[in-house]
């Protein structure tokens, strides 16, 4: 066999196996997501791949970088705390998990409820309150104010997107390695050994 | 074996960054212009390797393969794995780019010392030895590519023997699919390209 042809027959065997391996593929390491509900921070810590980070420690510290707490991943791998009173925007939820791996996942002013300024424990508190005071149907329909209707539809809705904003976060901070990904790693080895040829070449001639 | 951005001291980082700076210029220096598709193939199998996930426990590891890299390329490894983690890096986002001279040298490193001690008896008249030297050179790479992550990790403050044990244990299955990969690559090598071997720098 001449030497041309088994190192094409190696490079043709790791190219092939290159397009093969994205189909079981993904880009390994730790996320974190998290979203406010009912007055509570929920979510999840995992590895990408597939794997729930259990019992794994998460600090939480808010914009100001003040650490207010520190909770640990159940065995699903999540975790749920109440969301402290004043705190400033962003909350920081950052994960540690083993053999080095670390990831962190930020709570927006928006996604905490603070930006419109009345906080998630107050619109409980109001909804409860109401629904105490009066005791038959239509009653509570004639006494419902327009701001107490607004905090109801704003409970069912936080209750209704919060999979959703845990679908949305967690592919925002996933992401599948694809063929091209492989195939522009693989082109830039190939350009830099040309590069590197070349200058080796200028350089034995001079 | 890739650790987190914002998990280390800054200088620890430097000094990784030097060693890698040291290793690097030594391999491109001893680097022949003949040996150039070989380090580049190299590097693209391992470049590729991280993406072959083996479930361990909770996490997930994936192949290393720098026994095999350091087997073939001794201080040409340091190239070809720096390369292939900057690229890891910038389009898998896969390790961060302040940690890529100490993981540069984590793996590497343990590369070159298995080029040092498993190379004579793969490149040997002896083919059970060489069976057994390949193996070896796998099995080493993955074992003191963890040791080195777990004194990195030391000086983030983590216990180093304990960090140490759960490394080397979630990697048990790699090391032993590594230890087989290499020792099948030396086998078919001596047999076809004997030449790609002899590569003693």
């Amino acid at each position: 066999m001449t030497s041309s042809r088994s190192i094409t027959r190696l490079i043709a065997a790791v190219a092939l196996a290159a397009l093969l391996v994205p189909l079981a593929a993904q880009a390994h390491k730790v996320g974190i997501y998290g979203y406010l509900e009912g007055g509570k921070v929920q979510g999840r810590a995992y590895f990408a791949g597939g794997g729930k980070a259990v019992n794994s420690p998460i600090q939480v510290s808010d914009g100001a970088g003040q650490v207010l707490g520190d909770y640990t991943t159940d065995s699903e791998g999540n975790f749920s705390f109440p969301l402290p009173a004043g705190v400033t925007p962003p909350l920081k939820l950052v994960l540690k998990a083993s053999q080095g791996h670390q990831a962190s996942h930020e709570l927006s002013a928006e996604e905490l409820g603070l930006a419109g300024g009345k906080g998630p424990a107050e619109t409980t508190d109001q909804a409860s309150a109401t629904a105490g005071r009066d005791g038959s149907k239509p009653a509570v329909a004639a006494n419902l104010s327009r701001d107490d209707v607004r905090q109801v539809v704003e409970q069912a809705l936080q209750a209704q997107l919060a999979p959703l904003n845990a679908q949305v976060a967690r592919l925002a901070g996933e992401r599948a390695v694809t063929v091209h990904d492989i195939a522009a790693g693989i082109g830039y080895i190939i350009g830099l050994m040309g590069l590197a040829a070349w200058f080796m070449s200028r350089r034995k001639r001079d | 074996m890739h650790i987190s951005e914002g998990v280390l001291p800054t200088p620890t980082l430097i000094a990784g960054a030097a060693l890698a700076l040291a290793g690097l210029s030594l391999g491109l220096r001893r680097m022949e212009q003949e040996r150039l598709p070989q380090v580049a193939l190299l590097a693209a199998a391992f470049f590729v390797a991280s993406l072959v996930n083996l479930p361990a426990g909770p996490a997930r590891v994936h192949l290393v393969l720098n026994g095999l890299l350091g087997l073939l390329l001794g201080w040409s490894a340091f190239p070809a794995i720096f390369v292939a983690l900057a690229l890891q890096a910038l389009l898998f986002s896969f390790g961060g780019l302040t940690t890529l001279g100490l993981t540069t040298f984590n793996l590497a490193f343990p590369a070159l010392v298995a080029h040092w001690v498993c190379g004579p008896w793969a490149r040997g008249g002896n083919h059970r030895l060489a069976l057994a030297a390949g193996f070896a050179a796998g099995v080493l790479g993955v074992a003191l590519s963890a040791i080195l992550v777990s004194l990195s990790l030391l000086t983030a403050g983590e216990d180093f023997l304990g960090a140490a044990q759960l490394i080397l244990a979630a990697h048990l299955p790699v090391m032993l699919v590594e230890g087989l990969v290499t020792a099948a690559a030396v086998v078919f090598l001596r047999r076809v390209r004997p030449a790609m071997l002899a590569w003693d720098r």
